[in-house]
């Protein structure tokens, strides 16, 4: 694993904002920053609504474990919960979608009101019939989205996930027992978010394969009740 | 110094010419007019700086003019590359603040640190990321972040302004860290 050097403000504390005004001298000028507090919104607060990620994700379709093409927007009234990965990824992609798993059986009967959508970043290996099958195995009723090149890039970059194919990796696990080393030579580094949608498709929270299922339950059920 | 052995000055009063040579080219710049303002990278960094703040201060005052923001840019053609749009005079600036305004009712922006190289002669590179907060007209909570590129032209007899924005939209990620990378 690898990550960009970025730190971020603690969820949940208050930040100062409002620029009071500049003072100025001969030989320098000092920005003086206080004033107005804005209570922040975390990713799972129970007391605010999750807030809006203006300007991530959009609307796509694309072929599908379904044997169809999917839409985003047939999801609508639905929470959603979205993943980039692909089938032969060895850690990552499949603890994710087991958190996930663990997440939709503990909502009960509510689950019926969320859907998980695997987007794969490995189109040309995963395909509609080799996403049902892998999807399967955590929970039938995931949703797998494949297509072109192109498509599936067009989707990653609505929702901002980096995702690059690494050559010459030797890979060898067991879901691609049997099939021969140049097939899988490869690995792809992608994004790990989980996008968590409202049911008007507009993603109102980013969780990790590590984010506390408790709090992404609190998260789903409160875009569940919106 | 070689100049001031060449005169054959002790090395005391060598000194005290040195000290005085170096006030009074103080003075003579002290003297050229308060306006002009010294063109030391340091100071001029912390201008561009005040011109970013200022920038995102007028955004998020709901009781300042836009047309405020105008006087923060460089004459026409600037080019301004945020929301997805591009901007490139005073009306389209005003058009797109309104909107903003008209959207967003209360907005703010955090920004973390700026770095500033120069560009080319009379020009500087600013660079930084923010986060925006803002509730819209229903009451609801929007947050983004974005990374911005400025041109500043920077003239160190005059004030700097804004010649080219460019803004790259990112994820937000309150508390959680960086965006991993898996294999």
């Amino acid at each position: 694993m690898r990550s960009s050097a970025r730190t971020h403000p603690a969820p949940n504390s208050t930040v100062r904002f409002a620029l009071i005004g500049l003072l100025a001298d001969r030989r320098r000028l000092l920005v003086v920053v206080s004033g107005m507090f804005f209570a922040l919104v975390g990713p799972a607060s129970s007391t605010n609504p999750l807030p809006i990620h203006d300007g991530v994700g959009g609307e796509f379709s694309a072929p599908s474990s379904l044997d169809r093409e999917v839409s985003l927007s047939e999801y609508r009234g639905k929470v959603v919960l979205l993943f980039f990965g692909y089938t032969s990824c060895q850690d990552v992609c499949p603890a994710t979608l087991a958190h996930l798993q663990s997440l939709v059986r503990d909502l009960g009967q509510a689950a019926d009101g969320v859907q998980v959508l695997f987007v794969t970043v490995d189109p040309e290996n995963d395909t509609a019939g080799h996403l049902r099958e892998y999807l399967a195995r955590f929970d039938p009723h995931f949703v797998g989205v494949t297509g072109t090149r192109e498509e599936i890039d067009r989707i990653a970059n609505l929702f901002m996930v980096k995702h690059d194919r690494s050559h010459g990796v030797e890979v060898s696990n067991e879901y691609n027992r049997g099939k021969t080393f140049t097939e899988h030579s490869y690995l792809y580094a992608h994004s790990q978010q989980i996008y968590l949608l409202d049911k008007s498709g507009r993603t109102r929270a980013l969780f990790f394969t590590g984010s506390p299922l408790e709090e992404m339950q609190q998260a789903v059920a409160a875009l569940l009740n919106e | 110094m070689s100049s001031i052995r060449a005169l054959r000055l002790t090395p005391l009063l060598a000194t005290l010419v040195a000290l005085g040579a170096g006030l009074g080219a103080n003075a003579a710049r002290a003297s050229a007019g308060s306006e002009a303002l010294e063109a030391a990278p340091p100071e001029l960094e912390a201008r561009i700086e005040a011109l970013i703040q200022r920038w995102f201060a007028l955004l998020g005052d709901s009781t300042a003019e836009a047309s405020s923001l105008s006087e923060l840019l460089a004459e026409p053609p600037f080019e301004l590359l945020i929301d997805g749009r591009v901007l490139r005079d005073r009306s389209e600036l005003l058009a797109w603040a309104s909107a903003l305004r008209a959207t967003y009712p209360q907005i703010e922006y955090q920004l973390d640190p700026i770095e500033i190289h120069a560009e080319s002669k009379g020009l500087h590179r600013a660079a930084f990321e923010f986060d925006r907060r803002a509730l819209d007209n229903a009451g609801l909570s929007h947050v983004a972040r974005r990374k911005h590129t400025w041109i500043v032209q920077s003239d160190p007899h005059a004030r700097p302004v804004i010649l080219r924005i460019e803004e790259q939209p990112l994820l937000f990620f309150p508390g959680t860290g960086p965006q991993i990378i898996c294999y």
